[in-house]
């Protein structure tokens, strides 16, 4: 008896949102888009996470943006330069944000 | 000859530091503990390279030298600026450490200059990146997308 | 501690440490601890060229705090384990 009760509740658990980190628990072996400090977003399949959101991704696509500078005339042209990766851990502080990323 | 015999009594001494150090410190700290009394090489977080001999640190990696000097590279040029005698480095400002392969300290490909040559150039680098710094700033400003 | 003991299981393999500084460095992972701070041997820096004092630096000591990205070998990450593992921290978390 015990025993199923505690189960409906881990199950009751694993759904439920109540706060923020549940939402990306949810997002677990799911394809999520990250917003990272220094114009840097990436895209990737969520492993594994703690709660200072440092992160474990698989098929890991990341895209930096930046302004590159022409040596005489010093005219700046937004680049963006696209990264894959097969296996990638992010550091949690340089994470600004994280959604559930839209299927393309 | 005599540096060798100076160096044999500065591996003992080694020992000892290092038992010191480790009945002390707890477990996580033993990556930096192994490193004691070798020459270092640590950057910085504002970029700047700092080269001597490491003697003691704690868990926050706050890291103490003996003999210190700042190494300046620009371009091709470098020079070693003395900082003193004793030098702590505040932990937060420490990117990386790593121990000095003293028999290849310095590129052949880097040329010695004189401490005024480096600070010539170090000063011509910066206007360079103060030019580029402030086109950014004007850029950002204007919030052009 | 997932992540701590997650890297100590990785401790003899190859890893890529890319920092805050843009500088991106490829070792041999020796140790780690609870800061995530990370030892690497044999070391190789990415881009060597813009970089000549690494040369003469054959293993190193990186602040955990200082880190970007690490760059895992493939064959390391049993993606099941790290779910189960994820998910038992969460709960404890909560």
């Amino acid at each position: 008896m015990a025993a199923v009760e505690q189960q409906n509740q881990a199950a009751e658990e694993d759904v439920a949102v109540k706060e923020p980190l549940d939402l990306i628990r949810l997002s677990l072996d799911e394809t999520v888009y990250i917003k990272l400090k220094g114009d840097r977003e990436i895209q990737g399949r969520l492993h594994a996470y703690d709660q200072h959101l440092n992160m474990i991704l698989g098929e890991v696509e990341e895209t930096v943006n930046y302004y590159e500078i022409d040596d005489e005339t010093y005219e700046e042209t937004l680049k963006s330069e696209k990264r894959s990766k097969p296996f990638l851990f992010v550091r949690g502080d340089v994470v600004i944000l994280i959604s559930p990323s839209l299927r393309q | 000859m005599d540096g060798q015999g100076q160096g044999q009594g500065q591996g003992q001494g080694q020992d000892r530091l290092a038992n010191r150090h480790q009945a002390r410190t707890p477990l996580h700290a033993k990556a930096l503990i192994e490193e004691l009394d070798h020459k270092q090489l640590v950057v910085l977080r504002d970029g700047r390279k700092i080269v001597g001999l490491f003697r003691s640190c704690d868990q926050f990696a706050n890291l103490v030298f003996q003999n210190p000097y700042e190494r300046i590279i620009v371009g091709k040029q470098y020079c070693d600026l003395p900082l003193g005698s004793i030098y702590l480095v505040r932990g937060e400002n420490v990117v990386m450490m790593g121990r000095v392969d003293e028999g290849r300290e310095i590129p052949s490909t880097l040329q010695l200059v004189s401490p005024a040559e480096i600070r010539k150039a170090q000063q011509a680098e910066k206007e360079e990146q103060l030019i580029r710094g402030t086109m950014l700033k004007r850029l950002d400003f204007l919030d052009l997308e | 501690m997932l992540f701590y003991s997650f890297f100590k299981t990785l401790t003899g393999k190859e890893v890529t440490v890319e920092l805050k500084n843009d500088l991106a460095i490829t070792g041999i992972l020796h140790s780690v601890d609870q800061y995530l701070n990370i030892k690497l041997n044999e070391i190789k820096v990415v881009d060597e060229a813009k970089h000549p004092h690494l040369l003469a630096v054959k293993n190193c000591f990186i602040r955990g705090s200082v880190v970007r990205y690490i760059q895992l070998p493939q064959d390391a990450v049993d993606t099941d384990l790290l779910h189960d593992a994820t998910r038992r921290e969460a709960r404890n978390a909560a």
